[in-house]
């Protein structure tokens, strides 16, 4: 597969998320959920590196989907006012984004996977509060949570189907992409902006977990070539560079 | 612990203990490596609440195979379920009190109860996981939208006067009676009760939680602050119609108070003015009898099922949510 038929895989689970998790009323006030794409990519990672992918995977992957998309959105609520419909709607539609998460998991069935991602999910709502309310101090640690909380439901989705040798690509990747940003000073994207450590760290910090990224990527097992150089452009550009 | 409470409690006797044993477990599941996601998740916890929910559970539960652990396992998870939706509703309500304490988010901030509210719900799915029944998870999972729908409905209709009998039944059903009609459904397919059973205990569950929220909006108007740990009215100043305010809206003198409460610059005085209004007016009345005619549904629904004291306990608590006073 070559870099369109990526672009293309990723567009098409985006499409049949969205549709997985529409909700009038959500839509008309509160415009399209936000949908990572960068997540969406490594999620599919393993099938866009040829691995044989069931509709049941596919069915688990849309449920990883709608439970990022709660996350995210709930990430955006005001810290202090929370009043305005679109806040208010927001608020709910991450609700209705879980619900949609545990009714396709239900739907599978996968009872291995509606626990193993529960306690996921609790473990990220716990990182993001400290990261939120008492950060650790030092950099090592905050990229560390930083990881859990944006890899946690992925790696949960390759250990239930056999895909943990993925886990070392993801688990590097985010909090590198987290440093990008922060690097780029692009505080929009970037998720707890005011952790962000000062210009000097971040080289270095970018620079080791560059380097850890590559060696994981060369020796730790095949990856096609083509996401082999997608995995490195978003490892050196961040996520806005995204196919 | 309120005197509600203690009036509900001595209707089930006979299940103390399993309802202590669901109480300990509802507090070890919120347990949290981060500080103050378990405060957070405490305090609520703490300050109480009926738990009509487990309830329901257990005593539909006892129409089957009944097992406390499998049981508590359910209950658990609808109650979290429950108590996940209020920490939300708080953040969107923009509530500083509830059951007297102050919430989450007033405690520490609207983030945090978000994340703190989506533990919870992570939690309930921990519980109810262990459950390996397909059906019992789609219930759940289709009341979880449900209750979410009703939800977004909620705010859609907020401050629109142009509302009827059925939109409002409509919300109520989702607000709160699906998830007491799948407290009773799950608790008695859990313990592999016969489809007929099932069947009954949803209806009675649905029926009962239907009065339950009728109940719930008359006490909104009829009860003090201190009885309800928030200002009375609180429905309206929130831009919600219920029951005895539709029975009223039209009303020439009430209109003005409902203007004013909806446009959120209402005195005081003029709080307390409405309120009097509405209470002096024959809508608290009209509210109750649509509320117990739904109770006389609950209780027909009983007839058939074995006597005992599950089947008593039941009729006591429909007997209860009739006659509640906050």
């Amino acid at each position: 597969m070559d870099t369109k038929g990526f672009t293309d895989q990723v567009d098409n689970y985006i499409q049949n998320l969205r549709s997985a998790i529409y909700q009038p009323i959500v839509e008309r006030d509160a415009g399209h959920a936000p949908i990572d794409r960068q997540k969406a990519f490594l999620l599919l990672l393993p099938m866009l590196n040829g691995e044989s992918w069931t509709d049941e995977m596919h069915q688990a992957s849309l449920a990883i989907g709608a439970i990022h998309t709660a996350f995210d959105i709930h990430d955006q609520i005001d810290s202090t006012d929370a009043s305005s419909k679109e806040q208010q709607l927001m608020v709910l539609a991450g609700d209705h984004f879980s619900g949609i998460h545990y009714k396709l998991l239900a739907s599978i069935p996968n009872f291995h996977l509606i626990r193993s991602l529960s306690v996921a999910i609790g473990r990220i709502n716990e990182c993001k509060t400290t990261l939120l309310q008492e950060p650790p101090n030092s950099i090592e640690d905050r990229l560390q949570l930083i990881g859990e909380v944006e890899s946690a439901c992925i790696i949960e989705f390759y250990h239930t189907f056999g895909f943990t040798r993925y886990i070392s690509i993801v688990e590097v990747l985010f909090p590198l992409i987290w440093l990008i940003e922060s690097g780029q000073q692009d505080l929009n994207r970037m998720k707890f902006p005011h952790l962000a450590p000062n210009a000097r760290d971040t080289e270095k910090w970018i620079q080791q977990l560059q380097e850890n990224l590559d060696d994981r990527l060369h020796n730790n097992f095949y990856l096609h070539k083509p996401l082999v150089d997608q995995v490195l452009k978003m490892a050196k550009q961040g996520a806005s560079k995204l196919i | 612990m309120g005197l509600e409470k203690i009036k509900l409690m001595s209707l089930y006797t006979d299940f103390r203990k399993d309802v202590a044993y669901i109480e300990k477990e509802l507090e070890r599941s919120v347990q949290s490596s981060s500080p103050i996601v378990r405060q957070a998740s405490l305090h609520l916890l703490k300050a109480g609440g009926k738990r009509i929910r487990p309830i329901f559970v257990i005593l539909a539960a006892q129409f089957g195979n009944y097992s406390l652990e499998k049981a508590a396992k359910v209950a658990v998870s609808l109650e979290l379920i429950h108590m996940a939706s209020l920490v939300h509703d708080d953040v969107i309500d923009d509530s500083d009190m509830r059951r007297g304490l102050e919430t989450v988010k007033a405690k520490w901030n609207n983030r945090v109860a978000m994340y703190a509210g989506d533990f919870i719900f992570s939690r309930a799915l921990t519980s109810i996981g262990s459950i390996e029944k397909e059906a019992v998870h789609r219930i759940l999972a289709e009341t979880m939208l449900e209750i979410c729908k009703g939800e977004i409905i909620q705010i859609d209709f907020q401050r629109q006067t142009d509302q009827g009998m059925r939109d409002y039944l409509q919300r109520i059903k989702r607000k709160t009676a699906l998830l007491l009609a799948s407290s009773c459904e799950l608790g008695a397919l859990s313990a592999d009760a016969d489809a007929e059973t099932v069947r009954k205990l949803r209806r009675y569950g649905y029926f009962t939680g239907m009065a339950f929220q009728i109940v719930d909006d008359i006490l909104d108007i009829t009860s003090t602050d201190a009885e309800l740990g928030k200002p009375a009215g609180s429905d309206l100043l929130n831009g919600h119609i219920t029951l005895p305010i539709l029975y009223i809206k039209d009303d020439a003198e009430f209109r003005p108070y409902m203007e004013r409460a909806f446009a959120g610059n209402m005195l005081e005085s003029d709080r307390q003015n409405m309120l009097l209004y509405i209470r002096q007016s024959d809508a608290i009345d009209k509210a109750q009898h649509v509320s117990d005619l739904y109770l006389e549904k609950a209780l027909k629904e009983l007839d058939g099922l074995p006597n005992g004291k599950s089947k008593k306990a039941l009729i006591q608590i429909a007997d209860f949510i009739g006659q509640r006073k906050y």
